[in-house]
């Protein structure tokens, strides 16, 4: 408990509140600009923390990516295009709001429900974390390796397109992350005769490669950023307090919203794109009037924007625990805390307690700060994005990428490695291998590979040493998880089978 | 440019092509410790990329590829990037960033807009100020020592 008040006293400092409002600001002009993803924003902004304490550093990132969510829905209501995939149902709802000239109210509105759900998620990690941080100390070196596999199973069977191609892209991911020193035997291998290997390939700079440079090429092959003129009844006025009564009037909706994205969430690999899906999906069957979703309902609009950002704080819950990345932007915030020698688990909350609490705490104030950023200065923000033409967005995006490269290690070999990278991404992405298992795939080979050769020496006195992954009764827990996550597309796609013939076979009768 | 192909085999190939390459770089002399997890995880990639190709031949997915806007403008993009990233080391950063904007901008724009001297004219100004606002910043505010080249 005293660690959290001193975590409180750190939160005191007024460039922390500063940092929190430019953070969301910014979060908020990238995550309202359709085809930006909030894992973009993070990345392009990153290298301005790398100078910054650790504390101003994890801040600065929280309220980014929290404002990078709220952000996605100004898109979605306006003009029909979900900023970030977390946005996707908020488009439903709050699209036929603006067409009704309730453009403001329905931004109101997801305005607060996205703070109470950004606020809901520090809750989350605030309780959930600490307990299952202390679990992880009976992880041993065969039970990492299996957590590595479950995120990577999860990732692959959760993302987009095929499981096979997922798995492909993990194992492209893991085979990236064995370039350079062996963590554990300290040879250098797959330098390819080229010295500049030896390094290995910096996470970070795959990340910022791997998430960013796909985008770019996608927005330089349209030719555009998807976004038309829209006009904002400016006469239109949505009392704050009227609509903060309607959101809470219903905290059925609300609560139920909350639970399902913080259950998303701490899946290794769903955030706010299924989170948002799914509880407006359970807003309307909850609903006494289920056929009038799609025509502008406020709950709906309150279910998808809480529960998005629920998985801000929500998701990391695995990440500052187990140091797997509940959904891909988290990988950034990871590479971060590795970049300050913070290591995920127990020591994340005892060490370094002042600090982790600290962050999470701060993500709560970013959750109040996009009340009044939102409020205040997103239509002015939404107005400056309507007019920055992608012919400027996508070098200045650029510059951004390879500045932050550039600044990691001051090394113009990672700048290169990161446009080899990224050009790949795009690649990769045509015949269905995405971003998100291959990054993965990078953070996860690691810890897999630490654990595998631990487990394998521990397994010396045994005529199959391999054996030893299979000892322990928590391995098999998470054996079952790995082949039930793998086998779970697979299952999906029979019971759909079944419900398809079983339909059919009933307009037969 | 193909436009509707056959993704599994190309990702089967493409695995089976990295798993290769991967196991034929592995020095013979390596420690056992060094090199087990990335022999296990080769045979992995090779097994995905087997079955990749395995369905490619008997349930194919089948998908469009680079039908999204023009390929060329892709291509073109992803020269002035890396032509920048080369540059930077023989210009300076600033230098290389002028020249690489400048000239991606007024490309990109082609695709919107026509474009006159006098709009060039401004967009240079333009440019140089977003190049000096971020040279400043890193360099002065994150004490980030940028590449200087030839010219400073």
């Amino acid at each position: 408990m005293e660690t959290f008040f001193l975590a409180l006293a750190e939160l005191a400092d007024p460039a922390i509140i500063l940092i929190v409002f430019a953070g969301v600001s910014a979060g908020l002009f990238v995550g309202a600009m359709p085809g930006l993803t909030a894992t973009m924003a993070l990345a392009v902004l990153l290298p301005f923390t790398f100078t910054l304490t650790p504390l101003y550093g994890l801040v600065a990132l929280g309220a980014v990516y929290m404002g990078a969510i709220y952000g996605g829905s100004f898109a979605a209501i306006l003009v029909n295009t979900p900023g970030t995939p977390s946005s996707i149902a908020t488009a439903f709802e709050g699209y036929p709001l603006s067409k009704q000239g309730r453009a403001l109210e329905a931004i109101s509105v997801a305005t607060v429900a996205s703070a109470i759900g950004g606020i809901a998620g520090v809750l989350f990690l605030l309780f959930l974390s600490p307990p299952l941080a202390k679990l992880s100390l009976r992880f041993g070196p065969s039970e990492y390796f299996w957590v590595a596999m479950l995120g990577l199973t999860l990732i692959a069977s959760l993302s987009e397109g095929s499981l096979m191609k997922g798995l492909l892209g993990g194992a492209i991911g893991m085979m990236l992350g064995t370039i350079g020193v062996a963590p554990i035997g300290g040879e250098t291998r797959f330098t390819f005769g080229m010295p500049v290997m030896q390094g290995g390939v910096e996470m970070i700079v795959a990340l910022i490669g791997l998430f960013v440079l796909p985008e770019l090429y996608n927005m330089a092959a349209q030719g555009r950023t998807a976004l038309g003129e829209v006009t904002v009844d400016s006469k239109e006025k949505a009392s704050f307090w009227s609509v903060v009564v309607r959101v809470f009037s219903k905290p059925g909706n609300l609560i139920r919203s909350c639970i399902i994205g913080e259950i998303v969430a701490i899946i290794p690999g769903a955030g706010g794109n299924i989170a948002n899906l799914v509880a407006y999906n359970e807003a309307k069957r909850a609903s006494k009037h289920p056929e009038r979703f799609g025509t502008g309902v406020i709950d709906g609009l309150v279910a998808t924007e809480s529960s998005n950002n629920v998985t801000v704080a929500g998701s990391m819950v695995p990440l500052l625990t187990l140091g797997i990345p509940g959904a891909p932007p988290d990988a950034v915030i990871l590479g971060v805390l590795l970049l300050h020698g913070l290591r995920p688990g127990i020591e994340l909350f005892t060490t370094s307690g002042v600090l982790t609490y600290a962050f999470i705490v701060s993500m709560g104030l970013a959750a109040l700060a996009m009340v009044p950023v939102g409020l205040l200065g997103g239509r002015l923000i939404y107005r400056i994005i309507f007019r920055t033409p992608y012919y400027f967005l996508v070098p200045t995006i650029g510059l951004a990428t390879i500045l932050g490269t550039f600044a990691l290690r001051n090394s113009i070999s990672d700048v290169i490695i990161m446009l080899i990278l990224g050009t790949a991404g795009y690649l990769f992405k045509q015949i269905g291998i995405h971003p998100p298992p291959i990054v993965l795939g990078l953070i996860l080979g690691s810890i897999a590979e630490v654990g595998y050769v631990q487990a394998m020496l521990g397994g010396a006195a045994y005529n199959y040493p391999i054996l030893r992954l299979f000892e322990n009764s928590l391995s098999w827990v998470l054996i079952v998880m790995v082949v039930f996550s793998a086998a779970w597309p697979f299952l999906m796609g029979v019971y759909r089978r079944m419900q398809l013939r079983r339909g059919s076979k009933e307009n037969e009768k | 440019m193909i436009r509707n192909a056959n993704t599994d085999l190309l990702a089967g190939s493409i695995g089976m092509g990295l798993s290769l390459t991967f196991w034929f770089s592995i020095d013979r002399e390596i420690m056992r410790l060094s090199i087990m997890f990335p022999k296990a995880m080769i045979l992995i990639m090779a097994l995905i990329s087997v079955l990749l190709l395995i369905k490619g031949f008997m349930k194919a997915e089948r998908q469009n590829l680079f039908d999204v806007g023009s390929n060329l403008r892709v291509a073109v993009t992803g020269l002035f990037f890396f032509t920048w990233g080369v540059a930077i080391a023989y210009l300076g950063f600033f230098v290389a960033s002028v020249a690489a904007i400048f000239a991606m901008t007024g490309y990109l724009a082609t695709a919107r807009r026509q474009l006159n001297l006098s709009v060039l004219a401004i967009w240079l100004f333009i440019v140089i100020g977003e190049v000096a606002f971020f040279y400043l910043i890193f360099t002065q505010l994150l004490h980030v020592p940028l590449p200087e080249g030839i010219f400073f």
